[in-house]
Order: C-alpha cells, then structure tokens, then sequence
C-alpha cells in the first residue's frame, strides 16, 4: 500500500511521465520539402552550431533533429578549436540520423584576435596562425572559412589579406538582437568584405551553445545538390542569403528577392510539428521535477 | 518541508537530525539523488536548448550530461569517504551529501523557465541569482562535514575548501577546454 507521504512524491514522478508522454506524441516529423529557385535548390543551413561535448547543451544526433524541427537542411558542427563532438557522432554511427538534418563537420576556430567558423573540414586547424593562412589550411582540406561575429576587436587581425581568402561573412548573428554597436560592426565588416572580395557569402549563423534556438539566425544556399559538397561550392561562389531572427535579408539584391518571404516565414513560425501538447509536456515534466527537488528524497 | 528546502535555511540542525535517523540503507540508496540531478541535468538542457521534450532527447541528454555528476560523486567520495566510514557509512553520507543539491538543481530549472534569449530575456538575472546556489552550498557543506562527518569546525572548513577548491577548478579546467580558453587569456595580454 502506499503511504501517505509518498502520495505526493508519486504525483510528481507520474507529472513527469505524463508530459514526456503527452510530448512524444505528436507526429513524427516528414522531410523537407524541396524548393527549385532560378535553377538551384534553396537549403537552409546554420554554419555555426556549438554541441556536447564541447559548450553545447546538446550532442550532434539531438542537433540534427532539432535543426529539422526549426526548418534547417544542414548544420555545421562548429565546437571552439576541437571536433570530438563530431568524432563522437561518427563513432556512434549518429551523423546522420533519420528525420534530422545534414551534419556537416567544422569548428570555431578560436584563435588570439579573431574567430573563423570552417566548415566542411576533416581535422581541426591550429590556432596559433593568421586568419588568411588559417583560410588556406581549410581549402586545402576541402572546406570554407567563415569570418564569424567580426565584431570591431577582430578587425586588425581580418585585414584585407584575410578578406580576400575567406569565403564567407557572417553579418546575422545573435549578437546583432542585442547590441546596436554589433548589428553597426558586421555591416560595415561585410560591406568592407565586399569591397575587397565582392562574391564573397553573406552567412547567416546562431552561434548556438545553449538558449538562443538554433537556426535563429540561418543562411539560404542556394546549391546545385543537397550534399555537403553542394553546400561548400555554394558557398565559395556566393550563392547565399543571410536571415536574421527578426526576418531581415542580406546578401546579392537577386538572391535576397527570392528568400524575403521564407526569412519572414522562418523567423515568426513556430517549429515544425510543435502542438499545444508539448508545451503542455514540457511544462508538466518542468513542474514535476521542480516537484522532486522540493519534497525531496525523505521525509523531515 | 523536506530535508532539501530544509538544508538551505537551517543546514546544521536539518543534517543533525538527518545522521541520527536510523534508517535501512540499501545499495540504491546513494543513487536515488545523483539520479533525480542527472535527470534535473537531462531535462533542463533539453528545455534549454529546443523548448520541448521527449522521452528520447531527455534520455539523450541525461546520458550526455550525467558525467557531470559523476564527476561530482568522484569529488564526494574524495572528501568523505574516510569520516563517513566512522559515522554513518559511505552510502548514508552519500545520500546526505547530494541533499545538498537542491538549490543548484531549482537553480538550473529557474534558468530554463526563464529562458534567455537573443531576441527575448537577457541573461544577467540569471547570472545574478546564481549567487544563491553560490552562498548556500558551501554553508550547506560545512554543516554536512559538521553534523554528518562529525568533524570540528576547522577540519569542516578544511574540507568544504577543498571540496569547492575541487568542484571549481574541474569546472574551469572543463569549461576552459570548451571554450578554447588559452587563446582568449593571450587576446586579453596581447
């Protein structure tokens, strides 16, 4: 029989129960659709992802799903200076896991004066090197470099030799919704960047760790194939738009007519699949285990 | 109230009542709490990061994340198990001593209620009311080594030292690597 004092202990473990149910009810989330513009294939990718283990909440298998539930075709996995999260995936056979979306390896490159999200890598670069000789390491492994969050402290150390190499911008980043200076610093960097190297890509990136929703900030490709490949050469070429969480565009005026409404879209709409329940759940597993915690494991 | 709410406002006399509870002490006793932080742990990376759960991203998470609190289990038995053997047993101390968890655990599930956001709550509240779980636990361990351990108040002091000293420097050496820390300290001197 059960006592009296437990009674409440037992509710509060039934709450958690019930809301992972009522949670993991919904249905399983069908892929992307495909969209054909002007001749490529428009994905939507956050080239700068963090993930465990690492300062990320969550590990890549999680990300991948995630990502598609926020209307992402591909992430990169950007850790600082370290590729153990995507080591671990690829060990565990969770790269690509069913439903989520593309994985593509990368990390941020942290090094004295400047940051570089590389994606598309297959080791980590050092970081004791310049950002223009770090730009060569990475294209000499297949990948892309992207300067990310250039904010003003960055600029000496991503000069003109730096901008003429590297192969992408961000200019959406969180750091741009809460901070005007930030949002004045990576315009003027990517004009700069224009200047010097004009095709070079607008990226758009989350800089997820651990609140900010991944894909707040995301990037449109345009790519003549949904492949890491695909998605590389896009942006070598320039063939990208950056969205940021509030639904403005940036990038070539021909490719942004085209991605306007979807940014708008992407930047208002709830996830994919996300139904009253599971805000329901999710806060019936948060009140139960506050529940837990309170009443503790004996009685006083 | 229980034990939990209990250690944050009164910590000596709640755990001198809680080491002469003679109980029945089985080997899933010691678990029972590391196991509610590891799920504490799970769930709110879960919320944290996407603002939903599932049965599969919290077991993923609480996997991933439980290391943390093996790493805390290790640094428990590093500072107690010599006293504990003495007193009230290894398990016993154990359980008592992750009682002590309550107000990291209702912290981090504070944080993710209030869910910061770029584009929506600023994150200093929370940095701001981590003082509380800062202030209370090592006022809860001094009394844990006090009344559980049996220790006068200078070895106690001794020991919640070097059990904080052990928990923060983990913490930064972990924290450290992730966030690629040697290169950040050169920008500040360059």
């Amino acid at each position: 029989m059960v006592r009296l004092r437990s009674v409440p202990r037992l509710v509060a473990i039934l709450a958690v129960l019930g809301g992972l149910t009522l949670s993991g009810t919904g249905d399983p989330l069908s892929s992307r659709p495909r969209v054909m513009k002007a001749g490529y294939l428009v994905l939507a990718a956050d080239f700068h992802v963090h993930s465990f283990p690492g300062d990320g909440f969550l590990p890549p298998w999680d990300i991948a799903i995630e990502a598609r539930r926020r209307r992402l075709d591909a992430v990169a996995l950007t850790n600082h200076n370290s590729m153990h999260s995507w080591r671990l995936a690829r060990w565990l056979s969770l790269t690509d896991r069913a439903g989520g979306a593309m994985l593509i390896p990368g990390e941020e490159l942290t090094a004295v004066g400047f940051h570089l999200a590389l994606v598309g890598i297959t080791q980590p670069a050092g970081w004791r090197q310049t950002a223009a000789s770090a730009a060569a390491t990475v294209h000499a492994m297949g990948g892309v470099a992207i300067a990310a969050h250039p904010h003003k402290q960055s600029w000496p150390s991503l000069d003109d030799a730096a901008l003429a190499v590297l192969d992408g911008v961000e200019v959406a980043h969180p750091s741009i919704h809460v901070w005007e200076d930030a949002r004045r610093d990576l315009m003027e960097f990517y004009d700069r960047a224009r200047r010097v190297h004009p095709s070079i890509a607008a990226i758009g990136s989350s800089d997820f760790h651990h609140n900010a929703p991944v894909g707040l900030d995301r990037t449109y490709v345009f790519a003549r194939t949904a492949t890491p490949a695909g998605i590389l050469d896009a942006i070598r070429d320039g063939r990208t738009v950056a969205c940021d969480g509030r639904g403005e565009t940036y990038g070539p005026p021909e490719l942004v007519e085209m991605t306007r409404e979807d940014c708008r879209r992407d930047a208002t709409a709830p996830p994919d699949g996300e139904t009253p329940s599971d805000r329901a759940g999710m806060w019936l597993v948060w009140t139960g285990l506050v529940a837990l915690v309170v009443l503790g494991a004996e009685k006083a | 109230m229980s034990p939990e709410i209990l250690l944050m406002v009164s910590p000596r006399q709640t755990y001198a009542l809680l080491a002469r509870r003679a109980g029945r002490v089985s080997m899933l006793t010691p678990l029972r709490r590391p196991l509610l932080v590891s799920i504490v742990f799970g769930a709110s990376a879960a919320i944290g990061a996407t603002g939903h759960v599932t049965p599969a991203l919290v077991l993923s998470t609480t996997i991933c994340w439980s290391f943390v609190v093996v790493l805390q289990m290790g640094i428990a038995l590093a500072v107690i198990a010599g006293p504990a053997r003495r007193t009230v047993g290894l398990a016993r101390a154990l359980d008592l001593y992750f009682a002590g968890h309550a107000p990291w655990s209702l912290w981090m599930l504070a944080a993710v209620a209030w869910a910061p956001s770029a584009i929506g709550r600023p994150l200093t509240p929370l940095l701001i009311s981590a003082a509380v779980p800062l202030i209370l636990t090592p006022r809860i361990l001094s009394a844990f080594f006090r009344e559980v351990l049996e220790l006068d108040p200078r070895q106690a002091m001794a020991r919640t030292a070097a059990q904080q000293a052990m928990t923060w420097v983990t913490f930064v050496i972990l924290f450290g690597t992730a966030i690629a820390l040697v290169p950040r300290v050169l920008e500040w001197f360059a």
